[in-house]
């Protein structure tokens, strides 16, 4: 990853001809400079110009961006806005820290799968306990965001079940959020590829994909992430490493740019090479079904799929297979302000650009809303709860289990 | 510099939070798409029309310049506050007041952007044809302001033939109404066409009343490759000489077409000297026979190869390359000098001839794509503007193209507006009577000329 005085070149590319305005879902709602690509990508430069100091209002705007990258793909010149906010990230927490909150999250509690589930864990006990009621609105409101969490964690249901052998390996990355709030994810994934007689290989030393380190500049953590899930990974003999989670899957195939021009480049860009999205992998394989279930879909593009990963058609595919009635709505690929944490920092912000992506759903009158990530899926959820409605939100795997279930009997 | 107490009246007229002061804040609204850049000493951004009058007020009583500012997307410099004071921000008037389908008009709020409005009305059937390249990030307040065309602008017209009304806020402050939802009036001056392209420097807009037309049923797309520059011009005087008016008459030149190709393959022909995207549209029975008319007048006229779209697919690989060209000049360059020097359709030749000489002459780049209907031509110049003497030789060949466009009796802009850039070259084509009557209207108006100073008309006429 480049540092950001060695980007100066493409931040020169801007033309400030506004197109980012006309995508920004941030400018939608904010409506001011500051909050789309030309005022921000303005701000990094008269820094490096030596005009302006590094301020925390500064910092403000440039975390007030989704890294939805909407404003890449319209960019006239393709100025990689995404990657010098990035560095211009990073530039910040190497010159002035992170803030505390997010200083806590990075380097203590997304360091270690388990010190995350522990915080859950907690939630879990207090929502038990009704200790959650006593927050103050604003906190309750945030809390609200994450959905009910299941009884056990993915790692917890691992030691019960029996993997199926195979010639036929293929590497699977246990996310954070698909391990402790959507397992069930997961556990579809395995059915699935075992149908299709693959040997599923889960190393349980991953850990944290680093998609918030990265995100938030905070590279060194990143680093070490990212090299303890290259070597989790390293003795498997697996040649393709797949997960069911959009941001993970981009996070990890940026370790490359990660280990640019250090010892560990080759290795880290030998890994990049094998992983893949789920979708992707089962939509070449998958039959073609005539029977039709009466249940009607519609996709959400996570960001980090369509436009960090290009992967568009395939989860599309998966849900022709799994013989359900699809309509595409409007702006599938607009992002769900979800973020990662944008939501939790910015929520009324994160909500509002919510609102318009719940509003495209309800007008395809789908049940089902299926999308590629469990952080989009967490945003979608809260949205579909504060709209009152009751569509239902799956990964297109888990509709592709459930047509299986269908068809065959359970196979399992 | 802004006083305390000047600030604190204006929070008190459009509210704390609407008040910007701070350096990041006033370095994001310093620029615009042209090189040049200036920070305002505070960002106002008003929600109604009273507050824009109360601010204006307390501005033109302290002698604050005002710059107007809406999507920040013009190309002459028009939104650099180029001596501080206030940007004020349009962004709060985006509403679409009433499409009124029984007088085919509509009321909007002038921060409404171009392209949600084109959607809203083709929603219903209808059809606002003004259509800036900028369109999907434009607001119709910045197109009336700077009276807007596009490719369009040959068979329907400009921006101006859409205005039927407006509310705007004079440099004084004072409230102006002006036409309403009828298609005639003839009420006194026709102060309409007087304001539609005046370039905020004799007030805000805040308030349109935009006239709307049926959305034709049917069009058809076509491309027609020359190997001779005169041979395209020529078609293109015969196509109109044949009474056949097409929506569209694109000219792309072959340094364009290469320009294009390289960014995105779309089959445009880089051998070939220019080729034309040919548009006609209108009902399922006349556009047939339309484009079949214009096939054969560019047979006539020498095109070596003609493509017609038979289907939508293949009508939008025929835009595809056309579309990209701003995008694929972008990326080719850091620095775009988008010139929309115009001439009488006629001298199409000639113009294109002397600027692609001009680009020889001072070693540039110089791509052109034009609107071919009306003579409106867009050399592009590609170049860095941290190339201080290339910027030099830039500017030198700006000043022989205008001299040039003006001497084939031409016009320096057709539908980018005057702004900053182009300034210093009224008085060539206005000569001193057009300079001195256009002065003394800025002056009635806005005599402490706060409205968007040194726009338009040259500092010194104005002082």
């Amino acid at each position: 990853m480049k540092p950001l005085d060695e980007l100066t070149e493409e931040l020169y590319r801007c033309i400030r001809c506004g197109s980012c305005t006309a995508v920004c879902p941030v400018f939608s709602v904010e409506k001011r400079e500051m909050s789309v690509a030309r005022g921000r990508l303005r701000l990094v430069r008269e820094y490096l110009a030596g005009n302006l100091e590094l301020t925390g209002k500064m910092r403000g705007y440039l975390d007030l961006c989704l890294g939805c990258r909407a404003c890449v793909v319209s960019c006239p010149p393709q100025v990689p806005t995404d990657k010098i906010i990035r560095a211009a990230r990073a530039h910040f927490a190497i010159n002035k820290g992170q803030p505390l909150v997010r200083h806590i999250l990075l380097q203590n509690v997304l360091v270690k799968p388990k010190r995350f589930t522990m915080v859950l864990d907690s939630l879990k006990l207090a929502r038990n306990t009704g200790v959650t009621r006593l927050l103050p609105k604003n906190l309750k409101t945030k809390e609200n965001i994450l959905p009910q969490l299941p009884k056990r964690t993915f790692r917890e249901l691992l030691n019960g079940l029996q993997l199926k052998q195979s010639d036929k390996k293929v590497g699977f990355f246990l996310s954070c959020m698909d391990n402790n709030v959507y397992p069930q994810v997961i556990i579809a994934a395995i059915n699935i590829l075992e149908k299709l007689g693959y040997e599923v290989v889960i190393p349980t030393k991953v850990v944290c994909c680093g998609a918030a380190h990265d995100n938030y500049g905070d590279l060194e953590n990143a680093r070490k992430l990212a090299w303890q899930n290259i070597e989790a990974f390293s003795d498997t003999g697996v040649d393709v490493i797949l997960t069911d989670c959009a941001s993970c899957g981009s996070t990890m195939q940026s370790y490359g740019e990660l280990f640019r021009g250090k010892s560990e480049e080759a290795k880290a860009f030998s890994f990049v090479s094998k992983v893949m999205d789920i979708n992707q992998f089962l939509s070449d394989k998958l039959p073609s079904v005539s029977e039709m279930t009466q249940t009607t879909v519609t996709y959400h593009d996570p960001c980090h799929l369509v436009r960090y990963q290009n992967v568009r058609t395939a989860p599309r595919r998966v849900l022709a297979s799994a013989g359900v009635i699809f309509k595409e709505m409007a702006e599938a690929d607009r992002c769900c302000g979800g973020g990662g944490t944008f939501n939790i920092f910015h929520y009324d912000i994160s909500m509002q650009i919510l609102d318009r992506k719940i509003e495209n759903v309800k007008q395809t009158g789908a049940s089902i809303l299926a999308t590629s990530c469990p952080a989009c899926r967490i945003q979608l959820e809260h949205g579909i709860k504060r709209h009152g409605l009751t569509i239902e939100v799956l990964h297109p795997i888990e509709l592709l289990e459930k047509s299986f279930v269908k068809r065959e009997g359970n196979p399992y | 510099m802004l006083d305390k107490s000047f600030i604190s009246s204006i929070q008190q007229c459009v509210g704390r939070e609407n008040v910007l002061t701070d350096k990041e804040d006033m370095i994001c609204y310093s620029y615009d798409p042209t090189p040049n850049h200036q920070m305002p000493e505070a960002v106002v951004i008003p929600n109604n029309i009273e507050e824009i009058s109360k601010v204006v007020k307390l501005a033109n009583k302290a002698g604050i310049p005002i710059t107007p500012r809406g999507g920040g997307t013009n190309i002459c410099g028009n939104s650099i506050p180029v001596k501080g004071g206030i940007v004020l921000a349009m962004h709060h008037f985006d509403r679409v007041i009433e499409i009124d389908t029984a007088n085919l008009c509509a009321v909007v709020q002038a921060g409404v952007i171009t392209a949600d409005f084109h959607r809203q009305v083709e929603a219903l059937g209808l059809f606002y044809p003004p259509d800036p390249q900028a369109s999907s990030m434009s607001m119709l307040g910045g197109n009336v302001a700077t009276n807007a065309g596009g490719p369009r602008g040959f068979k329907y017209g400009v921006t101006r033939d859409y205005v039927l009304g407006f509310k705007m806020v004079l440099p004084d402050g004072r409230i102006l109404k002006m036409g309403g939802k009828t298609v005639k009036n003839v009420t006194g001056y026709d102060l309409t066409k007087l304001f539609v392209g005046s370039e905020g420097t004799l007030g805000i807009f805040t308030e349109l009343i935009l006239r709307i037309i049926p959305l034709p049923e049917s069009k058809r797309t076509m491309l027609a490759v020359f190997d001779g520059l005169l041979d395209a011009a020529r078609t293109v005087s015969a196509v109109i000489a044949a009474k056949i008016i097409p929506t569209t008459l694109e000219f792309m030149d072959r340094e364009a077409m290469r320009l294009i190709e390289a960014y995105v393959p779309c089959g445009l022909p880089v051998d070939a000297a220019a080729a034309i995207l040919i548009e006609v549209d209108g009902s399922e029975r006349d556009v047939p026979i339309q484009i079949k008319q214009v096939e054969e007048v560019c047979r006539q006229f020498g095109a070596r190869e003609i493509r017609i779209a038979t289907t939508e697919a293949e009508s939008n690989q025929i835009w595809a390359g056309r579309k990209a060209a701003f995008s694929s000049m972008a990326k080719s360059a850091p620095t775009l000098y988008v010139e929309d020097v115009t001439v009488p359709r006629s001298k199409i030749p000639e113009i294109v001839k002397t600027i692609t000489d001009l680009a020889a002459k001072y070693k540039l780049k110089i791509p052109i794509l034009g609107h071919a209907g009306d003579g409106n031509m867009h050399p592009i110049i590609l170049t860095d503007e941290s190339n201080h003497d290339e910027i030099k030789r830039v500017k030198q060949a700006i000043d022989e193209m205008f001299k040039a466009a003006l001497e084939l009796g031409g016009t320096l802009s057709g539908e980018h507006g005057i702004g900053l850039d182009k300034v210093k070259y009224m008085e060539w084509e206005l000569g001193e009577t057009g300079i001195d009557v256009m002065r003394k209207i800025k002056q009635a108006l806005d005599p402490k000329n706060i409205m968007n100073s040194n726009k338009v008309l040259p500092p010194e006429a104005v002082q």
